[in-house]
């Protein structure tokens, strides 16, 4: 079946909502100050992305859509997946001044080479991790000098991670910045 | 008769010797003389340095030339770009750091960086890069506007705007709005542009010294097909510019069809000047190859291979 063509929206109430929550609830990044100031465009076709703009691009935006739509613009912060919200790596590391201390696991530099490489975080390469992460919960995954390499999820309650052996993974990769150089073109 | 013929068998000898179709050396040598020719040819067989462009907005560049260092390569400041480096050593390929996976940095030609410079775009404009992907000059834009004002970028083919994307999400740019379309149709958007920049699709014959295939696949005929081309992509600059606003018209070839015959073309026809460049590089043709162009067209600069250790580029300015 052929790929829907691209069309963009302003975000609705609701879904301003949902970015929001997820933001919040996934990562303790609060955006209602930036979602003042900026506006949120959302794209409709197989994928919904959701996209931060400043309000000269909306406004330029406004006149393009007249005629055309985008392909793509602003800030990539996530997508919808059914009734929730996934962010993005970008999205996370234009606000990663605002993740809070539990939401970063940082690995060390021979982890981040391989968590770049797409694989998961194991048990032996975790430098720091907060011991309340329940198992499911989103993280952001940062190297020693607290730079975002990308996305993982918990494979374990933290508080087991004693209990493992190095070679266990703790953290699952859901999104990694290698992908720019093995997806992205 | 007899220089004709001697000039002839020259170019024969060097196209053998070099690797070149003939009719593309007998040029070279009309353009820059035998011993320009030669030392051109000659420098086509050294190849040119990768250089890299560091995003002083996401990492302090000293700091970010010290951590490359650490991990073995070595960077030398290119001193006509601001913030340009020659990679001179790489223990392994330059795009595979964790550095350039952050966004520190853009694999990009000192060249086409010069001609985002040119253009010299301030934070909170409205541009347009005519022919954006993969994303080099775009994301200089945007990097040299500090992020601010809007960026946009338009390119035809699906396949590109989607490596355009990747490059711009991980240089962390968000002043940006990608538009596929077709350059030569931007009038109709009603949008108007402070600045313009047309980096126009070529036969790439500067790209001869890093692509050894162009040196035998392009005829005159797909050259003059460019160049229509050109006129029509530059025309539509000159239709969406802002009165007093600037438009930088370059190409990777180093075919006066394909530069300065568009950009006399254009200003033949059309309200626009053509204002000096500002940096150092060979000055335009002005009588070349039969062709007479403007006087103004000096003010044009082409840089080469055996001048400027890159690959062949044309850069002009111009002024609404």
């Amino acid at each position: 079946m052929p790929a829907k063509s691209l069309t963009f929206e302003k975000a609705s109430p609701e879904e301003l909502t949902l970015i929001a929550r997820a933001y919040l609830e996934k990562f303790g990044i609060d955006l209602k100050d930036v979602f003042r100031a900026n506006k949120v465009i959302v794209s409709k076709n197989d994928r919904m992305e959701a996209f931060l703009v400043s309000k000269d691009v909306f406004k330029a935006y406004e006149v393009v859509k007249r005629t055309r739509e985008p392909y793509f613009l602003g800030l990539y912060l996530g997508y919808f997946k059914g009734s929730s919200f996934m962010p993005s790596a970008e999205g996370i590391t234009c606000f990663s001044d605002r993740l809070p201390s539990r939401k970063r696991v940082v690995v060390s530099e021979k982890a981040e080479q391989l968590f770049l490489y797409g694989r998961d975080v194991l048990k032996g390469s975790i430098v720091y991790i907060e011991r309340n992460l329940r198992r499911g919960e989103y993280v952001a995954i940062v190297n020693e000098r607290n730079e975002v390499l990308g996305i993982g999820k918990l494979a374990v309650d933290a508080e087991l991670i004693d209990r493992l052996d190095a070679q266990e993974v703790v953290i699952e990769n859901v999104f990694d910045k290698g992908w720019y150089l093995r997806r992205g073109g | 008769m007899v220089e004709d013929m001697d000039l002839k068998s020259m170019a024969s000898e060097l196209a053998k010797k070099y690797g070149f179709l003939e009719y593309m050396v007998e040029r070279y040598i009309a353009m820059f003389g035998l011993k320009g020719a030669i030392s051109f040819l000659e420098s086509c067989n050294k190849g040119v340095k990768k250089a890299i462009r560091v995003n002083n907005l996401k990492i302090d560049e000293r700091k970010l030339i010290e951590r490359l260092r650490k991990k073995g390569f070595k960077l030398k400041r290119v001193p006509w770009v601001k913030h340009g480096y020659w990679v001179e050593e790489m223990p392994f390929s330059i795009g595979a750091t964790t550095e350039y996976l952050l966004g520190y940095y853009y694999i990009q030609s000192p060249a086409s960086m010069l001609a985002v410079e040119v253009l010299d775009p301030r934070p909170g404009e409205t541009v347009v890069d005519m022919a954006a992907s993969p994303g080099g000059k775009t994301t200089y834009l945007s990097q040299l506007m500090e992020d601010e004002g809007v960026v946009v970028a338009v390119d035809a083919s699906r396949e590109r705007m989607r490596s355009l994307r990747s490059h711009i999400s991980r240089m962390g740019f968000t002043n940006v709005l990608c538009i596929r379309m077709r350059a030569e149709d931007l009038p109709k958007l009603g949008l108007r542009f402070d600045r313009v920049l047309l980096d126009a699709p070529c036969t790439g014959e500067g790209l001869v010294v890093v692509d050894k295939t162009r040196r035998m696949s392009r005829s005159l005929d797909d050259v003059m097909k460019l160049s229509n081309k050109q006129k029509r992509l530059l025309e539509a600059a000159v239709n969406i510019i802002k009165a007093g606003g600037i438009i930088v018209y370059s190409t990777c070839s180093i075919a006066p069809e394909e530069n300065e015959l568009v950009v006399d073309y254009v200003v033949r026809e059309y309200d626009v000047k053509v204002e000096k460049v500002g940096v150092k590089g060979e000055p335009g043709f002005v009588k070349v190859l039969g062709y007479e162009f403007s006087e103004d067209l000096r003010k044009a600069i082409r840089l080469y291979p055996h001048t400027h250790g890159t690959e062949g580029f044309f850069i002009c300015r111009l002024r609404a």
